[in-house]
């Protein structure tokens, strides 16, 4: 699998490009999500997929611990492309993961996150989550780079998208 | 080969010439008059029993024969057919195969073993021998050719296809061919050892009656006595008989496949057991079975992947339990509510409820009006704020303990006869302490939010949550409903600290820490000095057993990011995951021994009454890790049961003959009893059925009670169709069963052909034939006595195919039923519906089926030859 890399940064408090965070945001589609994601890591996890082949190992890995297997969504990739986030292991129930907005701007794709936390001293489920997300929309014109942002992704990597 | 099973004709019934039969004669008589009665039913032959189909002398023109088939051919040493090298005792020669059928066995299904039948007495003069060769019929991959046997068996080595073949050595005979399966339910589920068991070949367990010479018996019947096993019962030796000296003089070559030797040991334990078990000098005789620790494991698809069952040994649990683990309990699962279409825990639910109070925290637009949000609804609308965003997480939890087990879906639950009671306080928000004190409550029958009480409450509590603070509230709660008997089973948490998680930590509260597959803390869970017990929680991280899955907890869950929406199965891990693995156990101990309490709880795990129900991991005794050790059902459920020997149930107990019921393709009606197993009466309120295809009569009534069950297949399509049958009753025990309902619509499935059946009504006291009818499957299998005298009688049927001079059905190659009770005929009686199962059997009919008290001679009176039995 060709993966880009990962990217994520806070765009507001990076203080990047303040214009580009004025860029309309653009549809998406949520294509698959859960509250525990099968890809074994202990950290957040982003990706971006851009051919059927790609999409399919990904989200067989995504999904290996459902039985059976869901079927692998359609993506037209002649004009979307897939982005695949997830969150680190968490403790409990009462973790998820939410996508704010998609944007455009120039080459760069930026995906904001809100992370979804449980509030107060509440009692949770004590199962370990590990939230996802896949999400589908319209590939920029150009683009070259994704970028993710949220609290999970403190680290910024920029994740490269081969050209068409 | 020709096919030369046609050897009687079908004659009218020939009652009068059968010696009378009059109202006596009948065994104790009828009615007050003599006018005759009639008798008309119908042979239920299941569509498994199958005729040879000729010309199947060649690879290419093999008959199919699956897993769980029987067929019935005949095949003569001159018949035309296939030539098969095999190797000899003296090097390579030809084998002569006349009959050959073609068998599969796909990746995944477990190995067949195919037992060769044959009609023929005496094989001095008829023989055939069984190979078993590859998917071409070019190769020999192993055979049975006992000279001295009647039985010949092979079995699969493995997934692949396979020819059959049935060579002629010696004379003719007819044959019985059969294919055993440990998967499928057929006719050889009449086999002489159970399908699928094992074991040991050339022994037997025999009793002979007290008045019987041991040894001169057994020397007759070439036996060697080893030793007493019990009271009478010797482990015996089946010995050559000189005979097999005399006919291998008669070999052209001995066949010396790989596997021969062993496969004839299996065919001589089968014929030293058929003659035993037809010898009126042996109470009884039986195979000196191979035990395997897993031998009762769950049928279940998913049940593969779940190995955190084996690791609490919870088939030997299982074994101890019975056939109906857990039955009789409740568990309460304080949880995110329930997903009750889940095909996997529908059935499996007593009523529960909602009570989350907060509005939003809900989010399910629901309210009683009594308090907050709360309501009876304990359903699960998921517990994120779109799609895809819900644990399900009760769900998963309440599978582990009681999902539908043997049903042929998805995975097994632990306690699979217990019921849930869901109860719903964690949503959006999680669940605060009040809404689950109000839980705990509600489960334990004290007053509560709701106003209402459940009818009755749950033994054990799953509270698979958990979070930071001690309330002494929730402590005072817990105490009290541990008072009523209540068993609290809780989570430990997963932050990987010994900082307490709530209510795991309270007292009275069972603290469950979790394992991964390696039987090693797993690194998420909590640990400390209230860790009580460990259990399976899983470690996604690894997949240290290859099963090609992560290491999690397979259980019961719904996707609802996928379009549409599905019930499906997942592995998760935690804490969470492992606390149902000990609610589950305590349901099982429960359901051995309902007087069971708390405290005698406490004191099995920490080992105060004498018994371990916990296996020692990590420090020696109790650890902050383990607390007193992984649980071990196993050894649970056996010392419930020992703790037991209190008083018996008071009143009345609701008991059903069944606990399932299979119409497969071609049964259409079946009768259940309804009985009250306790004291006083037993009124049952209702009965009903989920499917519009199952018919009920009556709908109610007193008990005892006969259930008549019908199924409607009328313009159904092809495919398996499932049911639940409801049955509530007033019983002070166990008030309500519900029994699964299975049919099957197939094309052409229709009835199977065993070729011509007698239909015998016996003289009860003296065996003797009072009169006989025959029917085919040209005729649907439909019989009727006419002019049946007033009387008792027995009724039989079978086939007779090797036609023999004593004119016996029901032998050892024959096609044999009888139906259970005793007939009872008045005067001018019209009996209808006495429907009964034939099938082909390579097992007599048990004695207790039939009466084996005198010999009478055969009769021919000109028409239809008179059929006998064996006595």
């Amino acid at each position: 699998m060709s993966y880009s890399g990962c990217m994520a940064f806070t765009c507001l408090l990076a203080g990047v490009g303040l214009s580009a965070c004025a860029t309309p945001p653009q549809p998406f589609e949520v294509i698959h999500s859960g509250a525990q994601t099968g890809v074994r890591a202990n950290s957040s996890q982003a990706n971006v997929v851009t051919d059927k082949f790609e999409l399919a190992e990904l989200f067989k890995s995504v999904t290996s611990r459902q039985l059976p297997t869901p079927d692998l969504p359609a993506v037209d990739f002649k004009k979307d492309i897939a982005i695949y986030v997830a969150r680190d292991p968490k403790p409990s129930g009462g973790y998820g993961l939410k996508v704010r907005s998609v944007k455009c701007d120039g080459g760069v794709m930026k995906v904001d996150l809100q992370e979804v936390n449980p509030q107060g001293n509440a009692n949770q489920a004590q199962a370990i989550t590990q939230p996802y997300v896949f999400l589908t929309t319209a590939r920029c014109p150009k683009l070259v780079q994704v970028e993710v942002s949220g609290a999970d992704f403190a680290a910024p990597r920029p994740m490269r998208v081969a050209p068409k | 080969m020709q096919n030369k099973f046609i050897f009687l004709a079908v004659f009218p019934l020939v009652l009068a010439a059968c010696g009378g039969g009059g109202g006596g004669d009948g065994g104790g008589g009828g009615g007050g008059g003599s006018t005759p009665g009639k008798i008309a039913g119908t042979l239920n032959v299941a569509p498994s029993n199958r005729l040879e189909v000729e010309r199947n002398d060649s690879p290419l023109t093999a008959q199919s024969i699956n897993a769980g088939e029987s067929i019935v051919g005949r095949v003569n040493e001159l018949d035309s057919g296939f030539v098969v090298t095999v190797p000899g005792v003296n090097g390579p020669h030809p084998a002569t195969i006349h009959d050959a059928y073609r068998i599969t066995i796909a990746n995944g299904l477990p190995n067949v073993r195919i037992v060769l039948t044959m009609a023929q007495d005496n094989v001095s003069v008829n023989d055939l021998d069984l190979i078993l060769m590859d998917s071409t019929g070019s190769t020999a991959i192993t055979s049975s050719d006992g000279p001295d046997q009647l039985t010949e068996t092979v079995t699969t080595p493995g997934p692949g296809t396979y020819i059959v073949g049935v060579s002629g050595f010696l004379g003719d005979s007819a044959y019985l061919l059969s294919a055993g399966s440990t998967t499928t339910s057929s006719a050889v589920d009449r086999e002489l050892t159970p399908v699928g068991s094992e074991f040991v070949a050339g022994e037997l367990l025999v009793k002979y009656k007290p008045s019987v010479g041991l040894h001169a018996q057994a020397a007759k019947n070439n036996l060697s006595p080893r030793r007493d096993v019990w009271n009478g019962t010797h482990l015996m030796s089946i010995g050559k008989t000189a005979h097999v000296a005399a006919i291998r003089n008669h070999r052209r070559e001995k066949i010396n496949a790989p596997g021969h030797e062993a496969n004839e040991a299996i065919g001589a334990t089968f014929d030293m057991l058929r003659k035993l078990r037809s010898d009126s000098a042996v109470e009884y005789a039986e195979p000196n079975y191979i035990r395997r620790a897993a031998a009762a494991e769950p049928t279940d698809p998913f049940y593969q992947y779940q190995w955190h069952y084996r690791a609490i040994n919870l088939p030997q649990a299982w074994a101890v339990a019975g056939a109906t683990p857990g039955a009789g309990t409740i568990v309460a699962v304080i949880d995110t509510g329930i997903l009750k279409g889940h095909p996997d825990l529908a059935g499996q639910l007593t009523d529960g409820y909602d009570f989350i109070s907060n509005a939003t925290n809900s989010a399910d637009n629901q309210s009683a009006g009594t308090f907050g949000d709360i309501d009876n609804d304990p359903e699960d609308p998921g517990d994120g704020s779109r799609p895809g965003e819900s644990s399900y997480h009760g769900t998963h939890v309440a599978g582990t303990i009681a999902a539908a087990t043997n049903n042929g879906v998805g995975v097994a639950g632990i306690a699979w006869n217990a019921k849930i009671m869901p109860l719903r306080v964690l949503g959006k928000q999680g669940g605060s302490d009040t809404d689950i004190i109000e839980a705990m409550k509600y489960a334990a029958r004290l007053p509560n939010a709701s106003g209402n009480v459940p009818p009755i409450k749950a033994d054990v509590i799953n509270m698979s949550l958990g979070g930071a603070g001690r309330s002494a509230t929730t402590q005072q709660v817990i105490t009290a409903v541990r008072n009523e008997g209540v068993i609290i089973i809780a989570a430990a948490g997963n932050e990987n600290t010994s900082t307490p998680s709530y209510p795991a930590s309270y007292d009275s509260v069972v603290s469950v820490s979790a394992v991964g597959y390696d039987l090693k803390r797993a690194p998420y869970s909590n640990f400390g000095s209230t860790i009580d017990v460990s259990a399976p929680g899983g470690d996604t991280s690894v997949d240290l057993n290859g099963d090609r899955f992560a290491d999690g907890v397979l259980s019961t869950l719904k996707d609802d990011s996928s379009t549409p929406p599905r019930f499906n199965y997942v592995f998760y891990q935690g804490t969470s995951m492992a606390a149902p693995h000990v609610a589950g156990v305590v349901a099982l101990m429960r359901g051995v021994n309902a007087q069971m309490t708390p405290l005698q709880f406490d004191q099995l795990l920490d080992g105060s009454l004498g018994k371990k129900i916990t296996i020692d991991l990590g420090q020696p005794g109790r650890d902050n890790f383990f607390g007193h050790g992984l649980i071990d059902a196993g050894r649970a459920v056996s010392a419930a049961k020992e703790l037991g020997g209190g008083p018996p149930p008071s009143g009345s107990v609701l008991s059903v003959s069944v606990a399932t019921l299979d119409f497969d393709s071609y049964l259409n009606a079946a009768t259940v009893s309804i009985n009250n197993g306790g004291t006083g009466n037993l009124t049952i309120t209702s009965i009903t059925a989920d499917q519009s295809w199952i018919r009920l009569s009556p709908t109610s009534g007193a008990a005892p009670l006969t259930l008549n069950i019908s199924v409607d297949r009328a313009g159904r399509a092809n495919g398996v169709y499932r049911g639940n049958i409801t049955i509530n009753s007033n019983a002070t025990t166990n008030p309500s069963t519900v029994l699964p309902v299975v049919m099957r619509v197939a094309a052409g499935a229709g009835i199977g052909d065993v070729g011509e059946v007698f239909v015998l009504l016996l003289n009860p006291d003296t065996g003797e034939n009072m009169g006989q009818t025959s029917t085919t499957a040209a005729l649907g299998y439909r019989y009727t006595l006419d002019n049946v005298p007033p009387g008792k009688y027995n009724l039989i049927a079978g086939t007779d195919r090797d036609d023999d001079a004593g004119g016996l059905i029901c032998d050892i190659e024959d096609a044999c039923g009888t139906f259970g009770e005793l007939l009872t005929i008045d005067s001018a009686a019209n009996l209808t519906g006495i429907d009964f199962p034939v099938n082909n059997s390579q097992n007599p009919p048990p004695p207790g089926d039939i009466i084996t008290s005198t010999n009478v001679p055969p009769k021919r009176n000109g028409l239809q030859p008179k059929k006998n039995i064996r006595r």
